[in-house]
C-alpha cells in the first residue's frame, strides 16, 4: 500500500460518525477531569480503559488521545483562576497566569495558553509524523548517564526561574528533593524516613503535595481575610471574546513558540522525561534569553507562551518511543501501549509497515483532537470563568472541598489528605516568609529520577565518576550542566562583590 | 506567621541536622561506599549551609539597619477571632476528613464541616446548610459516582 | 438495626430484577445475596501496568456476570506493600477484593511488612509468567549456552543485568539462575531499574548486557529486531513462544521461576461470597474475551481453583524465602 493510499484509508477510518462522536464525548470528559484540581490526565485515561476494551481500535484510540490532550490543557484553567496548577507542568508558569488574571487579563492568559498549546501540539504531531523513527533512535541512546544529566539540567532550572531570592529558592528545592527521598528506595530496597508507616513507604505523592502547597495555602490566606473590614480586592470578572489580543502576542513571539516546540518535542520523546521537565526548561530558557527577564513571575505573557507550547509539544513527542518501540514516555502512553496490544496493534517499527493505515489514523486523530481543543477549550474557559462571579466566601470552601476529594483520589485513601494538610500548612508558612513553593514541586518531580539515575550509573561503572562523561551525549549534557552551574556561581559571586563595593 | 530569616534559618539547620542524622543510619547494601544515605545526607548538609547563610545574612542586614526587629510576628488577621475562626474551621474540616470519614462517611463529615466553615465566614444558617448540602452531594456525585473514587461510605454502608 | 434491613432487601430485589433483566441466573444471585452494591478491586500496582490491565479486564467481566460495578482502585507504592496491606486489612464482607501478586511471598522476607499469603482468602489464580533471558541483538551471544559459558568464565561484575528494583522478582530470577549455574548471586551485577521498560531501553542503549523480564515485556523490542530472547526460565515452554527453549532444554542451567497474579479477598471471607466470586473467575478464565485479551498482551493464562491457589502461594512462600536467603537479600 502506498503512503497516499494509506492516508486515504486512514481518513476514511477516522471520518466515521461514531469515531467523531466518541472523540467529542471523550474530549468533554477530559476537559472536566483536567479542570478539577487534583485530577490528572493519567486518571482520565485510566478511567477510559475498561470502556475502550469493548470498542473498536480507532474509536478507542480516539477517546484516549482526545481525553488526555484536553485534560492537559484544562490543567491550566484552575492555575489561572485560583493559582492551583492542574499539573506539575503548569506549576512552572502558574504565577504568571494567575497574576495576569488578577490584572483582569484572564482571557489573554487562557486564550494564549489555549492557542499556543494547539500550535505546540500540532508541531509535536508533525514531528511524530515525519521523523518518529529517527527521533526514537536518538531516544534509545539515552542510558542512566544521560538521564542523570538531564535531571540535573532540569533541577538547575530552579536557579534561573527564581528571581528575587535565589537562596530561598534553593532551600525550597532542597526541601522538595528531601521529600522525594521519603519511602522505599527502589535502587537499594531500603525504606527511608518512613518511621514504620506503611503509607509513607509509598512516599510523598506530588499531586496531593501540589494541592496542599498551592490550593490549601491559598484557601488559608483567603479565609482569614474574609471577615476583615476591607477584604482583598475580588478578582476582576473577565468578559468579552476569549481570543482578543491573542493574535498580537503570537505574532510578537514566533521564535519563542518554535524554540519551545522543538525543545518540548525532543524532551517529550525521551521516555520518562516528558511534559513536566519540558515546561520548566522552556520557561527557564525563555527567561534567560528574554529582553525583559525581570517581568517573569509577575504576570508576563512571554514565559507562558514558551512553557505552554513546550508542554503540549511534549505530548506528541511522548508517543514517539511508544509507537516505535513500545516504550512508554509517561503514564498516559503506558496505558495507550496496553490498549494498542489489546487491539493487536503491537507497537514497534513493524506497525508502520504492517498497519500503515492505522498509524496514520492515529496521526489524523491527533490532529483532529488538537483542533478540537480550540472550541472545547473555549467553551470550558467561558464556563469556568463564571467561577469568578461567585463570592469568595462561597468559593473558597467549595475549592477546599474539591481539594479534599482530589487529594483522596490520588492515593485512594485519606493519606493523600494528610499529605495535602502537612504541605499546605508548611507551604503557607514558607510563602509568608518569602520562600517560593514552585521549586518544591520541581524537586519532588525530578528528585527520584536524579537520584536513581546517579545510583544506577555508579553501580554500572563500579563507582567511577569519569563514566559520566564517557558517552558522547552524556558528555555534551554534562558539560552544559557544569557550564551552567559555574555561570550561576560566578554571577552570584559577582553580585556579592558588587554589593560589598557599594557598601 | 512571619519570622525573621535568622529564625527560619535556624529551623532549616535543625531540619538539615535531623535529616543527616536519620539518614546516617541507613544501611549500605552490598558494602558499597555509597547507597541510600548519600543523597539525604547531601541534602541535609545543604539545608544546614542554606540555613546558616540565612542566619548570617539576617544578622549582617540587621546590624546595617540598626533597628531591632521582632523575631516572629503573627499576621494581624490571625490575632482576632474574625480571622482565626475560619482558619480553625478549615483545619476542622480537613482533620475531620482524615480522622472521622472512615467511620462517619464522606458525606456526613463534609456536610457538617462545610456548614461550620460557611458559618464561620458569616453566611446565614440556611445558606450555610444549603450550600454545604449542595456542595457535598455534588462532590459525591462527581467523584464517587462519575469517577468511581472510593470515598468512604461510613454510616451509609449498605445503602449506597 | 431493623431499619437497615428494609432498604437492603429492597436493594436486593432490585438487584435481582436487574440481573434477571440482563439474562443472568437470578436464582443463584438471590441465594447468595451477594453482591448487592459496588465491589472495590484493589490493585497494588499503578495504572497502565500489566497487573492493572489484567485487573481491569477481570473486573469488567465480573461486573458483566454479577451485575454490580467492580471498581478498580490503584493503591500503589512501597513495592506493593501499600496495596497488599489495603486488601488484607479491608472488611471481610466481599466488597473489597484485590489482585495479589508474587510479591506477597517476598516482602515479608525483606522485613517490609508482616503480611504473608496466610492473610488472604484465595479465590483463583489467573495468570503466571516466566521470565526470559534477553540480550540486545548487538550482543555477541546468540544462544543461551554461549552466554552461560561467557558468564561462567568471566570475572565477577563483568556482566550487568537489569529488569526491576533491588530485591524485585526479576532480580531474584537472575540470582536463582546464577545459583543454579553454581555461581555467586552477585556474579552478574544487578542494575536496579524502575520497571521493565527502562531496563529494556538500557539494554538497547548498551547500558546493561542482560535483561530478565517476562516475554510480554520484551515483546515490542524483540519484534522490532532490537532484542533477542535466549531462553525461558520456566518449567515448560510458553504457549505464546513455542520456539523459545527453556533453560534446562538449552543447557543453560536448571532453574524455573514465575510471577503470578491471583484474585484474593481479605482473610476469612464468608464461604458463599468466596464461592460466588471463584465460580465467576473459573468461567472468566476460559471466557474468549479474557483469553483474547491475555493473548493480545502476551500474558500466559494459568488458572488454579481457590484450594490450589492457596497451596501454590504457601509453597511459593517457602521457596521464595530460601532463594532470597541464598541470595543474601534477607537482612538479619
Amino acid at each position: 500500500m502506498g503512503t497516499f493510499d494509506a492516508i486515504y484509508a486512514a481518513a476514511l477510518l477516522v471520518m466515521d460518525p461514531t469515531v467523531l462522536l466518541t472523540a467529542l464525548l471523550a474530549g468533554m470528559f477530559g476537559m472536566f477531569v483536567g479542570a478539577m484540581p487534583g485530577l490528572t490526565a493519567t486518571m482520565a485515561t485510566a478511567l477510559l480503559v475498561p470502556i475502550t476494551f469493548f470498542m473498536d481500535p480507532i474509536p478507542a484510540l480516539a477517546a484516549i488521545v482526545t481525553a488526555s490532550g484536553m485534560a492537559i490543557f484544562a490543567g491550566d484553567i484552575p492555575g489561572a483562576l485560583l493559582r492551583i496548577p492542574g499539573t506539575p507542568a503548569s506549576a512552572a508558569y502558574v504565577e504568571d497566569s494567575h497574576r495576569l488574571a488578577r490584572q483582569g487579563k484572564l482571557n489573554l492568559a487562557l486564550g494564549v495558553s489555549l492557542v499556543v498549546s494547539c500550535i505546540g501540539g500540532l508541531f509535536g504531531i508533525a514531528v511524530l509524523f515525519l521523523a518518529a523513527p529517527i527521533l526514537a533512535e536518538f531516544a534509545l541512546k539515552f542510558t542512566s548517564y544521560e538521564y542523570f544529566w538531564l535531571a540535573a539540567l532540569g533541577l538547575s532550572c530552579a536557579i534561573f526561574i527564581a528571581s528575587a531570592a535565589p537562596l530561598k529558592a534553593g532551600i525550597s528545592l532542597l526541601i522538595g528533593l528531601a521529600l522525594a527521598t521519603v519511602g522505599l528506595d527502589p535502587t537499594t530496597g531500603v525504606p527511608r524516613f518512613t518511621f514504620g508507616s506503611t503509607n509513607l513507604l509509598a512516599g510523598v505523592e506530588f499531586i496531593p503535595a501540589m494541592i496542599g502547597l498551592f490550593a490549601l495555602a491559598e484557601v488559608m490566606r483567603g479565609v482569614i481575610r474574609l471577615n476583615s473590614a476591607d477584604p482583598v480586592q475580588a478578582m476582576p470578572v473577565s468578559s468579552g471574546p476569549l481570543f482578543k489580543g491573542v493574535g498580537g502576542v503570537i505574532r510578537k513571539h514566533p521564535k519563542n513558540i518554535l524554540r519551545s516546540s522543538i525543545l518540548g518535542t525532543l524532551i517529550g520523546a525521551l521516555p520518562g522525561a516528558g511534559a513536566d521537565i519540558a515546561a520548566w526548561m522552556a520557561y527557564a530558557v525563555s527567561k534567560r534569553f528574554s529582553k525583559t527577564p525581570e517581568a517573569y513571575g509577575k504576570g508576563h505573557v512571554e514565559g507562558l507562551v514558551d512553557a505552554s507550547s513546550a508542554n503540549n509539544a511534549a505530548v506528541g513527542g511522548s508517543w514517539i518511543p511508544a509507537l516505535v518501540f513500545g516504550i512508554p514516555g509517561d503514564s498516559v502512553t503506558a496505558i495507550v501501549i496496553g490498549v494498542l496490544y489489546m487491539k493487536g496493534l503491537n507497537p514497534g517499527p513493524t506497525v508502520f509497515l504492517q498497519n500503515p493505515q492505522l498509524i496514520y489514523a492515529v496521526f489524523i486523530i491527533f490532529i483532529l483532537s488538537t483542533l478540537l481543543l480550540l472550541p472545547l477549550g473555549w467553551a470550558t474557559v467561558r464556563a469556568a470563568r463564571q467561577v469568578l462571579r461567585v463570592p469568595r466566601r462561597i468559593l473558597l470552601p467549595m475549592v477546599l472541598s474539591f481539594c479534599l476529594v482530589g487529594s483522596f483520589a490520588m492515593t485512594n485513601s485519606s493519606f493523600g489528605i494528610i499529605v495535602m494538610l502537612a504541605l499546605g500548612l508548611f507551604g503557607w508558612l514558607l510563602e509568608e516568609n518569602g520562600f517560593p513553593v514552585a521549586p518544591i514541586i520541581l524537586g519532588l518531580v525530578l528528585g527520584p529520577m536524579f537520584e536513581r539515575m546517579f545510583m544506577t550509573s555508579m553501580i554500572k561503572s563500579g563507582g567511577d565518576l569519569s563514566a559520566f562523561f564517557d558517552r558522547p551525549i552524556a558528555a555534551v549534557l554534562g558539560v552544559c550542566v557544569l557550564l551552567l552551574w559555574s555561570y550561576a556561581l560566578i554571577s552570584a559571586v559577582n553580585r556579592m562583590a558588587r554589593k560589598k563595593g557599594l557598601a | 506567621m512571619r519570622v525573621t530569616d535568622a529564625l527560619s534559618g535556624a529551623l532549616f539547620i535543625a531540619i538539615g541536622l535531623f535529616i543527616f542524622q536519620v539518614a546516617s543510619g541507613f544501611p549500605n547494601p552490598g558494602g558499597m561506599p555509597y547507597g541510600a544515605s548519600l543523597l539525604p545526607r547531601i541534602l541535609g548538609a545543604g539545608l544546614m549551609i542554606g540555613g546558616g547563610l540565612l542566619v548570617i545574612g539576617d544578622i549582617v542586614s540587621r546590624r546595617a539597619a540598626g533597628a531591632p526587629v521582632a523575631l516572629a510576628a503573627l499576621e494581624p488577621e490571625l490575632k482576632s477571632p474574625r480571622g482565626l475562626l475560619p482558619a480553625a474551621m478549615v483545619l476542622v474540616l480537613v482533620l475531620g476528613h482524615i480522622l472521622l470519614a472512615q467511620t462517619l462517611g464522606y458525606l456526613a463529615v463534609s456536610i457538617i464541616g462545610l456548614t461550620l466553615l460557611f458559618l464561620s465566614v458569616r453566611l446565614s444558617w440556611s445558606a450555610s446548610i444549603g450550600l454545604a448540602l449542595a456542595g457535598s452531594l455534588l462532590c459525591w456525585w462527581l467523584f464517587a459516582g462519575l469517577l468511581r473514587v472510593p470515598l468512604p461510605r461510613g454510616l451509609l454502608e449498605g445503602f449506597l | 438495626m431493623t431499619d437497615f434491613t428494609k432498604p437492603n432487601r429492597r436493594g436486593l430485589l432490585l438487584g435481582a430484577a436487574a440481573l434477571g433483566a440482563i439474562g443472568l441466573n437470578p436464582a443463584r444471585a438471590l441465594a447468595a445475596g451477594y453482591p448487592d452494591r459496588p465491589v472495590t478491586v484493589v490493585v497494588p500496582w499503578g495504572a497502565g501496568g500489566g497487573t492493572d490491565a489484567t485487573a481491569r479486564m477481570i473486573a469488567a467481566l465480573l461486573e458483566k456476570r454479577l451485575g454490580q460495578p467492580f471498581t478498580v482502585v490503584n493503591r500503589t507504592g512501597g513495592a506493593g506493600v501499600v496495596g497488599h496491606s489495603a486488601i488484607a486489612s479491608a472488611n471481610a464482607d466481599g466488597y473489597t477484593l484485590g489482585i495479589v501478586t508474587v510479591e506477597i511471598t517476598m516482602m515479608h522476607h525483606l522485613g517490609l511488612t508482616e503480611l504473608g499469603p496466610d492473610d488472604y482468602t484465595p479465590l483463583g489464580l489467573m495468570n503466571a509468567d516466566s521470565p526470559a533471558v534477553t540480550v540486545s541483538s548487538d550482543s555477541p551471544y546468540k544462544d543461551i549456552a554461549a552466554l552461560t559459558d561467557a558468564i561462567r568464565t568471566s570475572a565477577p561484575g563483568t556482566f550487568k543485568a537489569s529488569g526491576t528494583g533491588q530485591g524485585g522478582i526479576w532480580h531474584l530470577a537472575l540470582v536463582g539462575w546464577l545459583k543454579a549455574l553454581g555461581l555467586e548471586g552477585n556474579h552478574v551485577t544487578w542494575v536496579p531499574s524502575e520497571g521493565s521498560a527502562p531496563a529494556m531501553q538500557d539494554l538497547i542503549a548498551g547500558g546493561v548486557d542482560i535483561v530478565t523480564v517476562s516475554l510480554a515485556e520484551t515483546k515490542a523490542m524483540v519484534d522490532a529486531g532490537r532484542a533477542l530472547n535466549l531462553a525461558l526460565m520456566g518449567a515448560e515452554r510458553a504457549s505464546s513462544h513455542p520456539d523459545l527453549p527453556t533453560l534446562a532444554e538449552a543447557g543453560g542451567g536448571d532453574f524455573a521461576l514465575a510471577t503470578w497474579r491471583g484474585v484474593c479477598g481479605p482473610k476469612d471471607l464468608p464461604a458463599d461470597v468466596a464461592e460466588t466470586i471463584s465460580k465467576a473467575l473459573a468461567e472468566i478464565a476460559t471466557d474468549p474475551e479474557f483469553v483474547d485479551f491475555m493473548d493480545g498482551r502476551g500474558f500466559n493464562i494459568e488458572y488454579l481453583d481457590p484450594a490450589a491457589h492457596g497451596a501454590m502461594m504457601a509453597g511459593a512462600d517457602v521457596a521464595m524465602g530460601d532463594t532470597m536467603r541464598a541470595a543474601g537479600l534477607v537482612q538479619g
